[in-house]
Order: structure tokens, then C-alpha cells, then sequence
């Protein structure tokens, strides 16, 4: 059964990007469950998620990276090079102006550790026309249980937690 | 140059490898195609990073793919004319959209006289705040008459061991550049403040004065909260109380000048018995030992 809930974990940039530069509209990578691989019901396709699709592992992953401040965070590192792709997608398809363009990049160089900080979108799957919930095939997928993209999110329609400061027991 | 983008203008050949890259972990792209024959125009430019490398097609390790997409924004970034990052944190910056971990912070001496020799705590507690808040609310440049303009707020929660003595610090400040002055910082306590329904920090500054405001008077209203107000306001008022004592009001605003006219005003105008205010801190404060926070000091590498 399809859980009611969709979970999403992204760095805060992500909210600056789509409020800032998006028209408001947000993209997400979402899951059934906020750590798939302690509960996902047994036998079922959620318990095949990988876990670098899982939301939880996506979340305390960049958690660490956000506050330990290392010289060469992974994580971090990899959402920049993701970011400065979509800037340059966005800029040729004119999608932002010139400016616009200088200023993400310019974020993305500036030595801000906040714009990293991890949060988490908490989706109410009922009042959503299901046809906005996109299955990702499975070649796309990390591993065989379910993931699902929506790329056309407002922010009326999910919450934003920060469990940041929160110890999320095990 | 990658050959396979020679027909196509700078910035959208940068745009496509820039899609390239994002395309080497998937193999079903849901997005609709930016040009005619991307697909083919994608996989030739693929084959042509994959040979500038040397790696064979069949390699697809996720530390070749790593390599085929590093190559690709070297391509893209060389397309594209540097952008003018500095010209465009100040943009963020004057917005009140620089990330507030980047800003400078300056605390003003009214503040630093108000915790006097607990200063030192609350200065961390105030710079945490600003580099990591839970809640901000910005005023950009001025565009209206009556309106505050160039200020930020910003509020954190500061658990401790026992949870009534748990508090939000609201912190409001001047921006200048890159510079944040910091010329309020407040300690709300939920058990002594009504936060039902607050939804800004504007919202929470207004409650906070509601509880420890004192009565002044501006342009001939009487109150401890103005969002906005005209003319020239002191920094303190001393007030003689019934008893015969004298009462201290510390009075917190930010000068600025109409827009249009250029006449002096103030805003966020809060008037605070700083006795009361005072009395509530020694009640509730508690050592840093206590606070259940790890406070955030400045960046200290890039990312």
C-alpha cells in the first residue's frame, strides 16, 4: 500500500534556489519512508531502496558534511557540481538572467556552510493528483525499491523540517 | 571545444553539457529534450570526452563517470564568460539574501551594555543565531514610504537542561554591505511570553515588548512597539516613577531616512524596562555547561 506521506531530504540551498530562482516551484527526489530501511514493511519492495536513496542516510550524511566543516566534504562537494550544472541548464535555456546565473554561482563559491545545511520535506501524498508523482525507472534507480521524482512541488503543499539539532533515534 | 557543439552559440553549448553531465547517472531523463537531436548531439559529445580521457566506452565506474563529467563543466565553464560573483553577493547582500553565516557581525555598544558581564555567553549565543537561525525575516532597500528598510531578524531556540528555562534569542540588525550591526538581541522565553500565533520575527518582537515594553510616547501615540516612526528618537528615557525611583528605558530603533523626502524616521521602535527585562535574565539565565546547543563560530573552510 503507498505510504500517505512522501519524504525528501535537500540541502536548504535547494528552498533559496526554487523561492529565489524557480518561480517558486520545487523538484524533489521522494521515498514512502523517512529511513526505508528500518520501516519499510518486511518483504516489501521499500525494504530493496538503496540506501543512498534512502532519505534518512541522504539527510545524516549531509548533516555531517554541514557540521563538521571539513576541507573536502563528499557530499557538499557533489551538490555543487549538481547545482552549477542546473545554473548553466537554466541559463541556456533562459530560464535565468545573466545576474541571476552570477548569483548562484557566486553562493555556491561563497564560503557559506548554512546554504549546505540539510532539511527535510515532509509531503502529504492525499490532496496530490497521483500523476504528479513520478516513478523513476528502474536503470535510474540506485536500487530495486521504489523511488519517486516530483519536479513540480509548491511550497504550500509539503512542510520543511530541520532536524538538524535533533537526535533521531535509531 | 568539444567538435560535436561547434554549430551551436556559447551559452547554449554550455547549457548542453552542462545536461550531459547531469545525464551520466541516468538513463531515463524525464525532462523534455532543450534542442533538436540533444540525444544524439549528447551521446557524440560523450564519446568525445570519454576519448579526450581515454576511457573506453564500456567503462562506466563511478569514478570514470566522475572524470567524462568533470571534463564536461571544464568545457562548459570555458563557454561561458566568468561570472561577476562579487558584484553579485553585494546584490544578495543589499536583498538581504547573502547566506547570514557570510556577514560580518558587529554588535553595537547599547547591546553589550544592556548583559554586561554575561556579555561574553551572549555573544555567542547572538552570533549563533545569526549564522544559523531557525526563523529570518528581511527588509530590503527602501521602496516605500513607511516601511523599514536594509534590516534583518533573525531567531534561534536555545534548549537547556530544564525546558522552561529554554529560549528563543531574536536578534535584529542593520545591514551595510557585508556588515550586519547588530542593534537588538532579546531573549523570549515561552514560559513568560504569549507566542500563540507569531509568525515572523517581527511578530515575536512585538509579543516580547507587549511583556517587558514600557510606555512612551511617539508622535503622540503611547506604546512599546512601532514598526515605524517619524522623526528624531533617543537611545534612553529616564522615566521618575510614583515611588519616586528612576526608571531606566532602554530604547532600541533604527534610524533611517524617507525614501522620497529624506526626513529622519525609525523603525522597529521597541521601548524596554530594561530593570524588568534584567530581573527576568537572572531568573532564568543558566551556565553554558547547561545550554544543550553547540554554538556555530564562523566558516572555517570552504566547502
Amino acid at each position: 500500500m503507498a505510504g500517505p506521506v512522501l519524504y525528501s531530504a535537500n540541502p536548504w540551498f535547494a528552498t533559496e534556489i526554487a523561492e529565489k530562482y524557480r518561480g517558486g516551484v520545487y523538484f524533489a527526489w521522494v521515498c514512502e519512508f523517512f529511513d526505508s530501511e528500518r520501516e519499510a514493511p518486511a518483504n516489501s519492495a521499500a525494504t530493496l531502496i538503496a540506501p543512498s536513496s534512502n532519505p534518512r542516510k541522504i539527510y545524516e550524511d549531509l548533516c555531517y558534511d554541514y557540521k563538521n566543516q571539513e576541507e573536502h566534504p563528499r557530499v557538499i562537494r557533489d551538490l555543487k557540481k549538481t547545482f552549477r550544472r542546473l545554473a548553466k541548464d537554466w541559463l541556456a535555456k533562459g530560464e535565468i538572467t545573466d545576474d541571476q546565473y552570477a548569483e548562484i554561482i557566486a553562493s555556491i563559491e561563497a564560503p557559506s556552510w548554512r546554504i549546505w545545511k540539510p532539511v527535510l520535506y515532509v509531503i502529504p501524498r492525499a490532496p496530490m493528483n497521483p500523476s504528479r508523482i513520478i516513478e523513476v525507472k528502474r536503470p535510474d534507480r540506485a536500487g530495486y525499491g521504489p523511488e519517486f521524482q516530483i519536479v513540480d512541488l509548491k511550497r504550500h503543499e509539503f512542510d520543511i523540517i530541520d532536524l538538524s539539532e535533533v537526535r533521531i533515534p535509531r | 571545444m568539444i567538435t560535436s557543439l561547434k554549430t551551436l552559440d556559447r551559452t547554449t553549448a554550455a547549457g548542453l553539457l552542462a545536461r550531459a553531465a547531469l545525464s551520466l547517472g541516468y538513463q531515463d531523463n524525464p525532462v523534455p529534450p532543450f534542442i533538436e537531436g540533444e540525444e544524439k548531439i549528447r551521446s557524440a559529445v560523450i564519446n568525445e570526452a570519454r576519448q579526450k580521457l581515454g576511457v573506453d566506452s564500456s567503462d562506466n565506474r563511478p569514478e570514470t563517470i566522475a572524470r567524462i563529467a568533470d571534463l564536461l563543466d571544464n568545457e562548459s565553464d570555458k563557454l561561458l564568460a566568468p561570472p561577476d560573483t562579487k558584484a553579485a553577493l553585494a546584490r544578495l547582500a543589499e536583498r538581504g539574501d547573502l547566506p547570514s553565516d557570510l556577514y560580518e557581525i558587529e554588535i553595537i555598544p547599547n547591546v553589550i551594555q544592556i548583559y554586561g558581564k554575561h556579555f561574553p555567553l551572549e555573544k555567542e549565543i547572538i552570533e549563533t543565531t545569526v549564522r544559523a537561525p531557525t526563523l529570518e525575516q528581511h527588509f530590503g532597500p527602501p521602496r516605500k514610504p513607511h516601511e523599514p528598510a536594509m534590516i534583518s531578524l533573525f531567531a534561534r531556540t536555545f534548549r537547556t537542561r530544564w525546558p522552561l528555562k529554554d529560549f528563543v534569542m531574536l536578534v535584529a540588525a542593520q545591514r551595510d554591505g557585508f556588515r550586519l550591526y547588530v542593534h537588538q538581541a532579546w531573549r523570549i522565553y515561552s514560559s513568560r511570553v504569549k507566542l500563540e500565533g507569531v509568525k515572523t520575527p517581527v511578530d515575536w518582537l512585538s509579543r516580547f515588548a507587549d511583556v517587558y515594553g514600557a510606555e512612551i510616547e511617539v508622535e503622540g501615540k503611547k506604546g512599546h512597539f512601532f514598526l515605524f516612526a517619524r522623526g528624531h528618537i533617543p537611545n534612553t528615557i529616564n522615566v521618575l516613577m510614583a515611588d519616586g525611583k528612576q526608571q531606566a528605558i532602554s530604547i532600541s530603533r533604527f534610524a533611517q531616512k524617507d525614501p522620497t523626502t529624506g526626513i529622519d524616521q525609525s523603525a522597529l521602535v521597541v521601548a524596554i524596562d530594561l530593570i524588568k527585562y534584567g530581573r527576568m535574565f537572572d531568573d532564568l539565565r543558566v551556565k553554558r555547561k547547561d545550554m544543550l546547543e553547540e554554538f556555530v563560530g564562523p566558516p572555517r573552510a570552504t566547502a
